[in-house]
C-alpha cells in the first residue's frame, strides 16, 4: 500500500534535483547517439528508450526504499552483503579472461552492472556495520572492516574495474568520516594511501615519511603508534611497484597519460584531451542542443555513458555544466542535512554515506572529463548512460527520503 | 558527529568550487583556444579547381575539353585518387579506410588525341597548363578556383551536409583556335608519310591563310597525345616550329626581291654561270653541276635552278647594309607574336657583325636562322602584292556568360612594292612549272613554290655535318588569288634529300585537299 501522503513530507529538493539531472541526461544521451544510430539504420531513439526503460525500473526502486523504514536495511545487510560477493564472484568466473572481460550479467534483453549495485550494498553494509558499534578503534575492528572492504575489493579490482574499487575506498574513507572515528585510525588509514600516490617519486616519498616521523615526534605518539604508522606507510611504499606490475596496461596507460594528456592525443590521453576541446568548444552559452560539433562527430568514442559530461559542457555551455554541478552541490547539501537530522545513527550513516558515494562519483568523473583526474570508468551518477547506476542511484535517493520521512515519528 | 558531517559536506563543496573554478577556465577564458583546436580537428580546406574553358578549332570543333570526374579524399592521408570516374571512385570509397569523401573534379581531356598536340599542349593534373596554348592561354583558361571545406570526425567520417564551398571560382574562358582540324588532320598525315618514306627524323607542315594569317594547321611529327603525355618523351612535347633553322635555298626568293627592291638588279639582269665563287675567302660552289648553255643566266632561271653562285652575286651586289635591311623588313630576326610562348626570333646577325662570307651565304639560307613561321610569314609578301600578314593561331576567347570576348584580326605590312612581289611570284611559279619544285605542281591550280636543300649546321655551330640537310618547300597557291601559304620541312631525310623530291608531294597532297576543301576556285584550265 503506497500512502500519497508521503509525497508531502519527501524532500523536493531532492527529488527535485535528480528529477532535472535525469531530463538533462536524456536530452544529451540523444543528442550523442542519435546520429551515429541514425547512419547504422537503427532506432535513434534506442538509448533513450532504454534509459527511460531505466528510469521506470529506478523509480520502483525509489518508491520501494521510499516507503521502507531503512531500519530493516539492518537485518537486511548480511544477506545482501552475500549476495553481493556471489555476483561479484559469478562475474570473474563466468566472464571471459582479458582485457575484454565483461562487467555485465546479461538478462535477456537486459543486462545488469552487479559492481554499481555493490557500492550502495557497501554503503548499507558499512553504516549497519558503523552503527552497532559506539566507536570503531582497536585492532580487530580495525581488522574485521578492512576485510569486509577489502575481499569485495579486490573481487572488483580483479575484474578489472578501477573505478569501483576506488569508490570502495573513498565510501569507506569517507563513512570512517562521518562516523566518530579515532584521528589515530583516520591517520592510520589515511597516510599509507598517500604514500602509494607519492611512491613513484621516491626522493618526495623519503620526504614524506621524515614528515610523518616528525609529527609522530610532535604529538608524542606511544611506541605502538609508531610503529604501525610508520610500519603500514614502509610497507605500502614496498607494496606499490608490485601492486603496479599487477595492473592491466591500459590501467598503467590511463594513469600514466593524466600526467601527461598532451604527449600522446590519440593514445591514452586522447578521451581527456577531446572532452577538454569538447567543453571549451561550447564556451559560456554552448553550441546549442544536437548542434555541438564535437559530440556530433563523436570525436570521444562511448560519450553516452562516462563522458557524458563534455556533451551538456558542449551543448549547453558553461550555463549548462554549471547548474549540474550545482543540482548535485543542492543533494549533497540535502544528503548530509538529512544525515544531520536522521532520528538515530543508522539513518545518518546511511545518509551520509549515499552522500560521500554520490559526491565522490560527481568528483571523480568531472574532474575526469576536466584532464583534472586520469580517466577511470565511472558514471556520472542520474546522467550517464547505463541502467544499473540509475536505478542504484533512485534507491539511494530512495533510502535518502526513508531517512528523512522519519526524523521524526510519522504515523502513517 | 553532526561536526564530521560538516566538515565532509565543506570538503565536498570546496571540490565543486575546485571542479568549477577549471571548468571556468576551459569553457571561459580558453574557449577561443579549444573553438581553434575543435576547429582545426575537424575541417579541411580544400582546393577545387575551376572549370577550365575549352580549346576549339576554328569551327568549334572540341579539341580540349574538361569532363566531371571524382577524386577521393582522405582526412589524414590527403588525396587517395585523383579524377576517377564514378563507380571507381565510390568503389575505393567503400574498399577504402575510414574517411574518405569523394570530391567533384574536373578532367582535362582532349578528343582528338594526338592531333594538333603540340599547339595545343597540355594541362597538369591540377588543371594548370603546361604547354602549348593551355600553358601560352592558362591566364583565360583557367578560372578562378574555389575553395572547399570538409568537416568530419577523427575517422574522417564527414560530418552531415558538412561540405561547403566557401569560394566560388569562376570558370575559365574558351578559346578559339585559328586551326582547322581537318586541314590539320591532312597536314599530318601527309608529313607522317613522308617522314615514313624517306627515313627523316622529323618534320614540320605549316599551312596558313596567306589573306589573313590566319594558321590554318600546324602539323609537327613525331607528337603525342596528350591524354597521355607523361608517356612520351619530354623531347615530343616541344612544338618544333618555334625553333630556328638554317632555311638554304627557300631563303633564296628574299634575296632576289631584296635585290629588286634596291634596285640592284632587275628582271632583266643576268647572272654569270659560275662553278665555284670565293666570298670573303670561303669557296661557294653550286650543289648541283651547270647543265645548261651560254655564260649567263636570269634571275628566274637562277631561282629554277636554285643556282647559289647566283644568289651571291645578288648578295654581292647589295652589300651587308642594304640586304641587311631588306631581310629585317621581310621579319627575319623578329617575334612573330602568333601566339605561343617560348617562340625563337631566329639567329640575324646585325651587318656590322658580319664575318666576310655572310653576305655571300647568306643569300642561299646559310648562316642564318629563321623560324619556319617568320618564313611562312615573309613568303606572304608575294602572295599579297607586297604585303606581309601577320600569322596567328587564336581566333578568339570568350567566357562562358558572354560577358568577356577578345577577337583577334589580322594585320598587315608593306614590305615591298606590288611590282616587285609580282616579279618574284612568276619566278616562283616557274620554279614549279619548269624548275626544282615541279613536284609540288597541281592540276587545277597554280602553285607557286622555292625548294630547299640546307646543311644541318654541327651543334657547336662551327660548321656543316656531313650528309646532313633539312629539306623543304614553301609556296603559296592558287597564283592567280593566292588563299594558302604552305610551308613543309623535313629534317634528315636519308633516301633522298632534296627538297624537291621530298617536301614537294606533301606541299601538293595538302594544299590540293585543303583549297578543294576551302572552295578555292581554280586558276588553270
Amino acid at each position: 500500500m503506497i500512502n500519497f501522503r508521503m509525497l508531502k513530507l519527501s524532500d523536493p529538493w531532492l527529488w527535485g534535483s535528480a528529477a532535472v539531472l535525469v531530463i538533462i541526461s536524456l536530452l544529451a544521451i540523444f543528442s550523442c547517439t542519435f546520429t551515429l544510430q541514425g547512419k547504422l539504420g537503427a532506432d535513434q531513439f534506442f538509448y533513450v528508450k532504454r534509459q527511460l526503460f531505466s528510469l521506470f525500473i529506478g523509480l520502483l526502486g525509489l518508491a520501494l526504499f521510499t516507503y521502507l523504514d531503512y531500519h530493516h536495511l539492518k537485518k537486511l545487510a548480511p544477506p545482501l552483503y552475500i549476495i553481493m560477493l556471489l555476483m561479484l564472484a559469478a562475474i570473474i568466473l563466468f566472464s571471459g579472461t582479458g582485457e575484454s572481460a565483461a562487467r555485465w550479467f546479461q538478462l535477456g534483453p537486459f543486462s545488469f552492472q552487479p559492481s554499481e549495485l555493490s557500492k550502495l550494498i557497501m554503503v548499507i553494509s558499512l553504516a549497519v556495520f558503523f552503527a552497532q558499534r559506539q566507536k570503531v578503534d582497536g585492532l580487530i575492528d580495525t581488522g574485521a572492516l578492512l576485510l569486509m572492504v577489502g575481499v569485495p575489493f579486490l573481487l572488483i579490482f580483479k575484474q578489472p574495474d578501477l573505478g569501483t574499487a576506488l569508490v570502495f575506498v573513498f565510501i569507506l574513507i569517507g563513512m570512517l568520516a562521518a562516523s566518530e572515528t579515532s584521528p589515530k585510525l583516520l591517520t592510520l588509514l589515511l597516510t599509507p594511501m598517500i604514500s602509494a600516490l607519492l611512491r613513484p617519486l621516491l626522493l618526495v616519498w623519503l620526504l614524506y615519511l621524515a614528515a610523518i616521523i616528525v609529527i609522530l615526534f610532535l604529538t608524542r605518539a606511544s611506541v605502538w603508534d609508531w610503529l604501525m604508522i610508520l610500519g603500514v606507510n614502509i610497507i605500502v611504499g614496498i607494496a606499490v611497484p608490485y601492486i603496479w606490475g599487477m595492473l592491466k596496461p591500459y590501467q598503467q596507460q590511463r594513469i600514466v597519460a593524466f600526467l601527461n594528456p598532451g604527449a600522446d592525443p590519440h593514445g591514452a590521453g586522447y578521451h581527456s584531451l577531446q572532452s577538454k576541446i569538447a567543453l571549451g568548444n561550447g564556451g559560456f552559452f554552448g553550441r546549442g542542443f544536437m548542434r555541438g560539433t564535437q559530440t556530433q562527430l563523436h570525436f570521444i568514442p562511448e560519450q553516452h555513458s562516462d563522458f557524458i559530461f563534455s556533451v551538456i559542457g558542449e551543448e549547453f555551455g558553461f550555463l549548462g555544466a554549471g547548474l549540474v554541478l550545482a543540482l548535485f552541490g543542492i543533494m549533497l547539501w540535502r544528503a548530509f542535512t538529512i544525515a544531520a537530522g536522521a532520528a538515530d545513527r543508522l539513518g545518518s550513516l546511511l545518509a551520509a554515506g549515499i552522500g560521500v558515494m554520490t559526491g565522490f562519483h560527481v568528483v571523480a568523473n568531472i574532474g575526469m572529463t576536466l584532464g583534472l583526474l586520469p580517466v577511470v570508468g565511472m558514471p556520472l551518477p542520474f546522467v550517464s548512460f547505463g541502467g544499473s547506476s540509475l536505478i542504484m542511484n533512485l534507491m539511494g535517493l530512495g533510502i535518502l527520503q526513508s531517512i528523512d520521512m522519519r526524523r521524526q515519528k510519522i504515523i502513517f | 558527529m553532526r561536526h564530521r558531517l560538516f566538515l565532509l559536506l565543506t570538503v565536498f563543496i570546496l571540490l565543486f568550487l575546485l571542479v568549477l573554478l577549471r571548468l571556468a577556465d576551459i569553457q571561459i577564458l580558453r574557449h577561443g583556444f579549444y573553438q581553434k583546436k575543435s576547429l582545426d580537428q575537424r575541417t579541411r580546406l580544400i582546393k577545387r579547381a575551376a572549370h577550365r574553358g575549352d580549346i576549339l578549332d576554328r569551327n568549334g570543333n572540341l579539341l580540349a575539353t574538361s569532363i566531371d570526374a571524382v577524386s577521393v579524399y582522405q582526412h589524414k592521408k590527403g588525396w587517395l585518387a585523383r579524377k576517377l570516374d564514378q563507380a571507381s571512385a565510390e568503389k575505393l570509397q567503400a574498399g577504402g579506410a575510414a574517411g574518405v569523401s569523394l570530391v567533384k573534379e574536373k578532367k582535362r581531356i582532349y578528343p582528338k588525341g594526338r592531333l594538333a598536340a603540340q599547339v595545343i599542349g597540355f594541362a597538369g593534373v591540377d588543371n594548370q597548363g603546361l604547354s602549348g596554348i593551355e600553358l601560352a592561354f592558362d591566364a583565360y583558361l583557367k578560372g578562378k578556383n574555389g575553395q572547399l571545406i570538409i568537416e568530419g570526425d577523427p575517422s574522417g567520417r564527414q560530418l552531415y551536409g558538412a561540405l561547403r564551398e566557401i569560394q566560388p571560382g569562376s570558370n575559365g574562358m574558351d578559346v578559339t583556335l585559328t586551326i582547322d582540324e581537318n586541314i590539320q588532320y591532312v597536314a599530318e598525315r601527309e608529313l607522317k608519310c613522308a617522314i615514313r618514306e624517306f627515313k627523316a627524323a622529323s618534320g614540320m607542315c605549316l599551312v596558313m591563310d596567306v589573306k589573313t594569317g590566319e594558321l590554318l594547321a600546324l602539323a609537327s611529327e613525331p607528337g603525342f597525345d596528350p591524354n597521355d603525355y607523361q608517356q612520351a618523351s619530354h623531347l615530343f612535347w616541344h612544338p618544333s616550329f618555334l625553333d630556328p633553322f638554317e632555311p638554304g635555298s627557300t631563303f633564296k626568293i628574299v634575296t632576289v626581291a631584296a635585290g629588286l627592291a634596291e634596285g640592284v638588279v632587275t628582271t632583266g639582269t643576268r647572272l654569270k654561270s659560275m662553278d665555284r665563287i670565293v666570298v670573303g675567302g670561303k669557296t661557294i660552289e653550286n650543289s648541283q653541276p651547270i647543265d645548261w648553255p651560254g655564260p649567263t643566266i636570269s634571275l628566274s632561271k637562277m631561282l629554277e635552278r636554285s643556282v647559289n653562285t647566283g644568289s651571291v652575286q645578288i648578295g654581292l651586289k647589295l652589300g651587308p647594309e642594304k640586304f641587311y635591311r631588306q631581310i629585317r623588313k621581310f621579319g627575319f630576326g623578329q617575334y612573330t607574336d602568333f601566339g605561343l610562348q617560348g617562340e625563337s626570333r631566329g639567329i640575324l646577325r646585325h651587318w656590322q657583325h658580319w664575318y666576310k662570307p655572310d653576305v655571300g651565304m647568306i643569300t642561299f639560307g646559310q648562316g642564318i636562322a629563321v623560324t619556319p613561321l617568320q618564313l611562312l610569314a615573309a613568303v606572304s609578301v608575294f602572295a599579297n602584292d607586297g604585303e606581309m600578314v601577320k600569322p596567328y593561331l587564336v581566333k578568339s576567347i570568350e567566357s562562358d556568360d558572354g560577358r568577356f570576348l577578345k577577337v583577334f584580326s589580322p594585320c598587315r605590312q608593306t614590305v615591298v612594292s606590288p611590282e616587285v612581289a609580282k616579279n618574284v611570284k612568276e619566278m616562283m611559279r616557274n620554279v614549279v612549272v619548269q624548275g626544282s619544285g615541279k613536284t609540288a605542281a597541281l592540276k587545277d591550280f597554280a602553285v607557286c613554290g622555292k625548294t630547299g636543300t640546307a646543311q644541318k649546321a654541327l651543334p657547336d655551330g662551327r660548321g656543316y655535318m656531313k650528309d646532313r640537310y633539312i629539306a623543304s618547300f614553301i609556296g603559296f597557291a592558287p597564283a592567280a588569288d593566292p588563299r594558302l601559304a604552305c610551308l613543309v620541312i623535313v629534317n634528315d631525310p636519308r633516301t633522298t634529300i632534296w627538297g624537291g623530291r621530298v617536301c614537294g608531294p606533301v606541299f601538293r597532297d595538302v594544299v590540293e585537299y585543303s583549297l578543294r576543301y576551302m572552295n578555292a576556285r581554280p586558276d588553270m584550265l
